[in-house]
């Protein structure tokens, strides 16, 4: 385990190396290249103070960025829990009756949802919020000076629904193709022969040993749950990475951009690296 | 009476044309439907926006909005124009944008696939499975990248024009779909038939393009309709953001609805709701189209 350990963790940090010198080409492509006024890479100042339009209180690139990334915590915490409870939970639910047409019924409603744009789903929230509860709207227009501040936990779930939406849609479906492709195979029904009931045949013959297939779903969502964030976190002016990201964009700050950017994709190998221990280890179990 | 057993001409063309339409019968509906669906966006009358440049960043001093009623079944913006249409026309534009890049995006996602495909060095495909991995390998690191923030930094950072709109979508489309048509060859080599052919000493390339080649083609129609609302989705969050220079967009009125949401909530909600349709009769005729065609699971690029 702890040879497998070391090796993808020299991985993760090759990993972590290219994603940086690919975000670098990528910004070079969009500011220095195809700009009319270039901004190029070797100009990028993560110490110096970002503009007063990012922040009015002349805060370095990192410190803000790093900031910004505390807010979006919550928010990613709530979207990745609900849609691995939903799609894991649901998926296999729908997968074990799937005779009856549970798969389908079950991901159904996250599938029309799915086909709203999640910034439309965030403005809608905000407005009946503001209409009818009268507080708070967007996330910007109140702040809790006094007391546990329970707000943030509430924007972060505004932000957060319209992710599980989407996230929890793709996740059942994967999850529930692994284990009807799994179910189809033909000698399960030799088990039923064999006098095992219906429930004995799901759970031991077709859930257990696709366990680490099942594993290997674990972050499938979270490039697009991150990619969502940046649109749903705008749409809420939640100042959280995701707004960071394009509020840099819009200022043609670099570094801004860079480190957000670097930040979001980390998040992503870091998660990688979790779910290939996870397999290895359960088909060590298995083995 | 004796009859003439041999069927005329005119009367066995007429069963193999009736016998070739029920084969087809499920292309020829979902075609009508896809064709319905099209012929509905880009038809109607657009005379009260054409011609007139729209500016959505800002808005008019006096604004004369209209609530949604019996003529303006959406409402209207700030400077008058009836909301369905301009929603409509939108939907139209961000589908046949969506039709386009999905189209070339998953062409060049299958010619970078037959890269890694083609390989007459070795038998039984060793080295192709050993670049199946490489493919694999090189997609799962790219995923670590979400695509919507390379096309923000590449068309935020640069002031979007439409030529690197629609190259970007192209290559990010044809980079995650490679995989997944990498995959389905990958599934087609492991087929006892292609095993024994290449145990028989049939060259490998012969086999692909006699036998692998044809079937995978026709999943990519499959696929193109898989991505089309996921492209359009993706195209109107960039337009929300303001990436995509302006154009046409439900997007764009959905965010220039946003700086008037208390006095005129209508402009952020009924174009969201119309795209939303939109979407979900696009997804629904994508996954029927798929399911026929057998294309299986399809890439999550987003």
């Amino acid at each position: 385990m702890m040879h497998f350990l070391i090796r993808r963790l020299l991985v993760l940090s090759l990993r972590i190396g290219s994603i940086a010198a690919v975000l670098l080409v990528l910004i070079e492509i969009g500011f220095g290249w195809l700009r009319e006024d270039s901004i190029h890479v070797w100009n990028l100042a993560f110490s110096a103070p970002v503009s007063p339009e990012l922040s009015p209180s002349g805060e370095s690139a990192v410190t803000w960025v790093w900031r910004a990334f505390g807010n979006s915590v919550p928010t990613l915490l709530i979207a990745m829990l609900g849609i691995w409870m939903i799609g894991y939970g649901w998926g296999i639910l729908g997968s074990r009756f799937r005779s009856l047409g549970a798969s389908f019924l079950l991901r159904a409603p996250f599938g029309i949802a799915a086909c709203f744009p999640g910034f439309w789903l965030v403005i809608l929230i905000s407005l009946y919020s503001y209409f009818v509860w009268e507080r708070p709207g967007f996330a910007d227009e109140i702040r809790v000076e006094q007391g546990p501040d329970l707000v943030v936990w509430w924007n972060a779930s505004v932000v957060a629904l319209p992710l599980i939406l989407v996230g929890s849609s793709r996740l059942l479906r994967a999850v529930s193709s692994v284990l009807t492709d799994r179910a189809a195979e033909t000698h399960r029904g030799a088990f039923f022969l064999l006098g095992a009931s219906s429930e004995e045949v799901f759970y031991q013959q077709v859930c257990r040993p696709v366990r680490h297939q099942l594993a290997e779903l674990l972050d499938r969502v979270f490039p697009l749950t991150l990619g969502g964030l940046v649109i749903v976190e705008t749409a809420f002016h939640q100042g959280g990475i995701g707004f960071a990201f394009v509020k840099g964009i819009r200022e043609g700050s670099t570094s801004v951009v860079f480190l957000s950017a670097f930040l979001i994709a980390c998040l992503g190998a870091i998660l990688a690296l979790v779910r290939e221990c996870l397999v290895y280890w359960l088909e060590r179990r298995e083995s | 009476m004796m009859q003439n057993r041999k069927p005329s001409k005119i009367k066995k063309g007429y069963s193999l044309v009736r016998a070739r339409l029920w084969q087809a019968r499920f292309a020829i509906v979902l075609a009508m439907a896809y064709g319905l669906l099209f012929s509905w966006l880009f038809s109607g009358t657009y005379e009260e926006m054409q011609g007139r440049p729209i500016d959505f960043s800002a808005l008019p001093e006096s604004p004369v909005w209209e609530a949604p009623d019996a003529d303006h079944r959406f409402g209207t913006t700030a400077d008058g124009t009836d909301l369905y249409v301009l929603s409509r026309a939108a939907m139209a534009q961000g589908s046949a944008f969506a039709v386009v890049v999905s189209t070339l995006g998953v062409l060049l996602g299958f010619l970078i696939s037959l890269l890694f495909v083609f390989d007459g060095g070795s038998r039984f495909g060793a080295h192709v499975r050993d670049r199946f991995t490489l493919l694999r390998s090189v997609s799962r690191f790219l995923r670590l990248l979400p695509a919507m923030m390379v096309f923000c930094i590449v068309l935020g950072g640069s002031g979007a024009g439409p030529v690197l709109l629609f190259l970007s979508f192209i290559l990010v489309v044809g980079l995650y779909s490679s995989e997944t048509i990498a995959e389905w060859f990958e599934k087609e080599d492991r087929r006892p038939d292609r095993i024994s052919g290449e145990v028989l000493g049939l060259h490998r390339p012969r086999i692909i393009k006699s036998r692998s080649i044809p079937v995978i083609s026709r999943r990519l129609i499959g696929l193109v309709a898989t991505l089309l609302p996921v492209v359009i989705l993706a195209e109107m969050a960039l337009a929300f953001l303001g990436f995509t220079g302006g154009s046409l967009s439900c997007g764009v009125l959905v965010a220039s609805g946003t700086s008037s949401l208390l006095e005129a909530p209508w402009v952020t909600i009924y174009p969201g709701l119309f795209a939303g349709v939109i979407v979900l009769l696009f997804s629904v005729l994508g996954r029927v189209t798929n399911f026929l065609l057998r294309g299986g699971t399809t890439p999550d690029f987003l």
